[in-house]
């Protein structure tokens, strides 16, 4: 063998199972979301929720899958089928792709390795970007999946989901954009370090914060802002016409998306897989980072449990005349802070 | 095989994606598949900046092109063309665009290969946080002078720089035209 490539394997072959793993860990969260929405909305709604597959109903997610394996997949004679098949896969290669730059915990000394484990698959100095042009793929997904099925529910559900998507896209861009010029990098474990080293970024971008939460679940085409699949008015929306397994991979992207967008938040300002003032093994990074992104699925389904769904005019209005002005202000603001605080205006 | 090799295939295949994506365009029977291959096209080009190393102008390159452009396109289709309708046959003229384009190719291949490109050391810029000596550094106008090493900086903070020195009077005309485009879409649209 050349030694000029073995570096070159052993990396490409370290990305290669760190990518399983993730994969691995984003499936099963995906399976536990739907049980954890589940019984979370249950205890509001003063129900039991899932309680008989297994102890609490934790084996339920495996019998939805089981179920969902075995359908039958119906392809309706008037639909693109090459688009039709398409685009569940966009959806779901596009959710877990997403999730390669997030980092979970410090880089690690391993046995097996000289230098350091990074934990995440990917670390590099446009992180954040990618992470941004990556999601925008998603409407691809679903406005194709509305078209190809060649059904007007199916359509008016995409249209409404893609313009939805650019919308708050913006939005949500200019709200991680004060958290840029603060720390000065758009890696995503170098943000983590500045507040370990500094102060929860929350702290100083409260509205940024705020921001983002709202569009996040507006990206993600959830309660209120689930308005590419409103029953009463579109059936289920884009995958009115999917079934058995086509139908679950437009699920597992959903709740996929969901994931990424609460480890983001955490990583952006939350601290990420750090707690002020303790040093913790990567272990215990890694249960801090998890404890971050189930608190932010809580926050989803709390949200879901308790407002009712917008009207789509009044959805589109919110998101340009209310959260965009709104995240420009920001926008400008810090910067007139930070020149103010470069200048030594505050001390 | 060497990392130049592994190098040159990723540049094989993004090429290939990018000139495939491009004949789609041309090729496709229906609007709508056409503007698909355009998408899988501007992907192709983000793969080729980053074989380049200028990884935040391929990820502008998605954002605005595939994020936005893109799907801006579609939306004009969906919503214009009758959805499902019928195909539209190539109108019979492959002929003559084979008889006019080979000398075209031929030409800019020949062009191409033959003529003396400016190679400025910033085509090849080393990863950001090395230091480097004053004569790279001469080449690089964003490297930042630390002590008695110069600093390279990294491809955003670069591109930055020179955006806003060398190349300021284009970045801001460019600017005004975007203006210029958006002021007169809403004209139009308020008539």
């Amino acid at each position: 063998m050349n030694p000029d490539l073995t570096p070159t394997i052993w990396i490409l072959l370290e990305a290669v199972v760190k990518g399983a793993i993730v994969i691995g860990a984003l499936l099963t969260g995906f399976a536990y979301s739907t049980w954890f929405e589940r019984k979370v909305i249950a205890r509001m709604q003063v129900r039991l929720g899932p309680n008989k597959a297994g102890p609490a109903g934790l084996l339920l997610p495996a019998a939805d899958g089981l179920k969902l394996f075995f359908k039958e997949n119906i392809i309706p004679r008037a639909v693109d089928k090459g688009i039709f098949f398409l685009a569940p896969l966009i959806s779901m290669t596009v959710a877990v792709l997403a999730f390669a730059v997030i980092p979970v915990g410090d880089p690690t000394e391993v046995p097996w390795r000289e230098g350091l484990l990074q934990l995440g698959i990917a670390d590099f100095d446009v992180a954040l970007l990618y992470l941004l042009g990556v999601t925008s793929f998603a409407v691809y997904g679903i406005a194709l999946a509305g078209w190809a099925s060649n059904n007007k529910f199916a359509l008016i559900g995409g249209l409404r989901a893609g313009a939805q998507m650019i919308s708050y896209e913006l939005a949500m861009g200019l709200s991680i954009l004060g958290v840029v010029m603060i720390v000065g990098s758009l890696s995503l474990h170098e943000i983590v370090v500045w507040q370990k080293a500094h102060v929860w970024l929350v702290l100083l971008q409260p509205l940024g914060f705020v921001i983002y939460v709202i569009t996040a679940i507006a990206e993600t085409n959830r309660a209120p802002f689930d308005m590419p699949e409103a029953e009463q008015e579109l059936i289920a929306g884009y995958h009115t016409e999917y079934t058995g397994m086509r139908f679950a991979l437009f699920f597992q992207a959903e709740y996929i998306a969901m994931l990424t967008v609460c480890a983001l938040a955490a990583a952006l300002f939350l601290g990420g897989y750090s707690l002020p003032g303790v040093e913790l093994p990567w272990f215990g990074d890694l249960a801090v980072f998890l404890g971050k992104v189930i608190a932010g699925m809580f926050v989803f389904v709390w949200i879901r449990a308790t407002m009712p769904r917008l009207r789509y005019d009044q959805l589109m209005d919110f998101g340009w005349k209310v959260l965009l002005p709104l995240s420009i202000i920001n926008v400008v603001a810090t910067a007139v802070g930070l020149a103010l605080y470069q200048n030594g205006v505050f001390g | 095989m060497s990392q130049q090799t592994v190098v040159q295939l990723v540049f094989g295949v993004m090429a290939a994606l990018s000139l495939g994506g491009a004949m789609g365009v041309v090729m496709a029977r229906t609007v709508f598949v056409s503007a698909l291959w355009l998408i899988l096209s501007f992907v192709g080009v983000a793969g080729l900046y980053i074989t380049l190393g200028a990884g935040f102008l391929a990820v502008i390159q998605v954002l605005v092109y595939v994020g936005a452009i893109s799907v801006l396109i579609l939306f004009a289709i969906m919503l214009t063309e009758d959805v499902m309708g019928d195909e539209h046959p190539n109108n019979g003229q492959v002929g003559l665009a084979i008889i006019l384009l080979t000398p075209l190719i031929f030409l800019l291949g020949k062009w191409g290969f033959t003529a003396n490109w400016p190679v400025k050391a910033a085509a090849i810029l080393p990863r950001s946080g090395l230091s480097v000596d004053a004569a790279t550094a001469a080449a690089l106008p964003g490297a930042l002078k630390t002590g008695d090493a110069f600093l390279v900086p990294d491809s955003v903070a670069y591109l930055g720089r020179v955006l806003m020195t060398e190349h300021f009077l284009a970045f801001e005309v460019v600017s005004v035209v975007l203006l210029v485009a958006l002021v007169g879409a809403i004209v139009i649209a308020r008539d």
